[in-house]
C-alpha cells in the first residue's frame, strides 16, 4: 500500500518472552508431598480442603503442606514460594471468592 | 529537543476513518474514536515533554512489558492530548508503576477500579485543567484527554483490555477518563501536594485507585459539625477500619466556605470525619458487611477508616451547590495505595 495517505504507529507493547517452562508431570501422586496454597479469599481454604479430600481418596501422599498468602491482591510472598518449592512435589492453589 | 528514532511498528491506511476503524478492530481503543498517531504528532509530544522515544517510563511487573516514552506519546496522541499535556501523562505512567499502586491488581480486579488523576501546582493553570464547575464532567479538553491517555496506556501498553486482563464485574465510568485539578485559589488550606511533602510551587500528579464517588448533599446547615456529619453514611461505603486505610473527600466551595468561616483546619475536618464515621460491629453486620469474629465484640464500635491520616481532602467543584463527595479506593486503599509524583 505505497499510496497510503496516513502512516501511524502501533500503540501496543508486547510482553517480554517468558523463559518459564512447564514442569514435568508426575505419573502418580503416590508418595509425593502435596502443597496447598490458598489466596486468602473467603472459601479458598475450604476449596483446597475439598480438593485435598478428593485426591487423598485416590493417592497416598507422603505429607501435605498448607499455606495461605492472606492477600489475594498481592503476589505470594517469596518466603512461601521458596518453602513450597523446597518441600513440595506438586502444589494446588485456589482463588476462593 | 529529543533525539532518537521512533521504533514502533508502522501501519499504513488510506484515510483517517480507516485508521479509526482499524484501531477499533484491533482492540486498541476504549471504544471511542481516536486521533491517528502519526509520527509527527508523536514527535511533537516527545519534544514538548523533553523525552527521548526510548526513555523507559515504566516496566509492567507481571509480563515484563517495557513502557517507553514513545508508546506513551502514541497513546496520548490517540487520546487527543495537546503536546503540552504530555509531561503530565508521562508523570502519570511513572506514578502508576510504583509498586504501592498495584497497577496489575486494580486493572484486573472484578472490583473495577478507575484511576483518578489529581493535578496540583502551577501546571494545572498552565495547561488549562479544570478544577471548578462540573469538575468530573465533560467539556474540558485537558482533563478529558489526559485521563483518557492514562486509560489508553493501561489498555495498550499493559494489555488490560476489557474481558482480557480487565475482568471488572461492572467496570467504572471513570475508566474512560478521570482527571481533575484542585481549586487551589478557592481553598483556604494548603494545597493537596503540600500534604504529600511537596511545595506549593511544585506541580504534582497524584493517582488514586478510585471506586465510584458517593455524592454528599447538605444545603441545610452552615455549622461544620452539621455539614460534616452528613458524610458519615458515605464514609461507610468503602468498608470498615479493619480493611480501609485511605479514602478521598472532595469538598465543594460552598461547604469549604462554611468551614473556612468557622475557622476549621484541614486536620480538624479529617478528625471529625474519622471520628463520626463509626458504628457498632453488629450494625456493620446488619448492613451486610462480613466482619470476622476476631475484629471485636458485637457492641464494639468500629471506625470506617483505621486512621484520620488516610483521608485525602481535595477542594474542587463549581461555586454554586452544596454537593461534595466521598471516593472510596480499591481494596479499601490498603491493597493499593495512592501515589504522588513530581511533574
Amino acid at each position: 500500500m505505497t499510496t497510503a495517505e496516513l502512516v501511524v504507529l502501533d500503540p501496543t507493547v508486547e510482553p517480554l518472552p517468558s523463559d518459564g517452562v512447564v514442569a514435568d508431570r508426575p505419573t502418580t501422586l503416590d508418595g509425593l508431598t502435596l502443597g496447598l496454597l490458598a489466596n486468602g479469599k473467603l472459601n479458598s481454604v475450604e476449596m483446597l480442603t475439598a480438593i485435598h479430600d478428593v485426591l487423598a481418596d485416590r493417592f497416598e501422599f507422603a505429607s501435605v503442606v498448607e499455606r495461605n498468602k492472606h492477600n489475594a491482591s498481592r503476589p505470594c510472598p517469596e518466603k512461601i514460594i521458596d518453602e513450597l518449592v523446597d518441600k513440595c512435589d506438586v502444589v494446588v492453589t485456589s482463588s476462593g471468592d | 529537543m529529543t533525539s532518537g528514532q521512533l521504533s514502533s511498528a508502522r501501519l499504513e491506511f488510506d484515510s483517517w476513518n480507516e485508521v479509526v476503524e482499524g484501531f477499533m478492530d484491533r482492540g486498541w481503543t476504549d471504544g471511542l474514536p481516536i486521533i491517528p498517531p502519526t509520527p509527527d504528532l508523536v514527535n511533537a509530544c516527545l519534544e514538548a515533554g523533553g523525552r527521548n522515544p526510548s526513555d523507559i517510563l515504566a516496566t509492567e511487573p507481571t509480563k515484563g512489558r517495557v513502557i517507553t516514552a514513545e508508546k506513551v506519546a502514541v497513546n496520548a496522541v490517540m487520546a487527543g492530548c495537546k503536546p503540552e499535556y504530555f509531561k503530565v501523562v508521562a508523570a502519570a505512567v511513572e506514578a502508576m508503576s510504583e509498586p504501592q499502586f498495584n497497577l496489575h491488581a486494580i486493572s484486573a480486579s472484578t472490583q473495577g477500579s478507575a484511576v483518578l488523576a489529581l493535578i496540583n501546582g502551577p501546571v494545572a493553570k498552565e495547561i488549562g485543567l479544570n478544577s471548578g464547575v462540573s469538575v468530573f464532567g465533560p467539556g474540558h479538553r485537558a482533563n478529558a484527554t489526559i485521563g483518557r491517555a492514562i486509560r489508553l496506556v493501561i489498555i495498550n501498553a499493559t494489555g488490560s483490555q476489557s474481558g482480557e486482563i480487565d475482568k471488572a464485574t461492572l467496570g467504572h465510568p471513570g475508566k474512560y477518563t478521570w482527571c481533575m485539578a484542585e481549586a487551589e485559589d478557592v481553598s483556604p488550606w494548603e494545597p493537596f501536594q503540600a500534604n504529600r511533602g511537596f511545595s506549593e510551587e511544585q506541580s504534582t500528579i497524584t493517582l488514586f485507585p478510585a471506586l465510584s464517588p458517593i455524592q454528599v448533599d447538605n444545603h441545610a446547615f452552615q455549622r461544620p459539625e452539621e455539614i460534616l456529619v452528613s458524610f458519615r453514611e458515605a464514609m461507610f461505603a468503602g468498608g470498615g477500619g479493619w480493611n480501609q486505610g485511605e479514602v478521598v473527600v472532595v469538598l465543594c466551595p460552598e461547604h469549604v466556605g462554611n468551614l473556612e468561616r468557622a475557622g476549621w483546619s484541614k486536620e480538624q475536618v479529617r478528625e471529625f470525619l474519622h471520628d463520626s464515621a463509626r458504628r457498632p460491629i453488629d450494625e456493620w453486620r446488619a448492613a451486610g458487611r462480613y466482619i470476622m469474629d476476631d475484629v471485636g465484640q458485637p457492641g464494639d464500635e468500629l471506625h470506617s477508616l483505621n486512621s484520620s491520616d488516610g483521608i485525602s481532602i481535595v477542594v474542587a467543584g463549581g461555586g454554586a451547590g452544596a454537593f461534595s463527595c466521598v471516593i472510596p479506593l480499591w481494596s479499601g486503599g490498603i491493597g493499593a495505595r495512592s501515589v504522588t509524583r513530581l511533574i
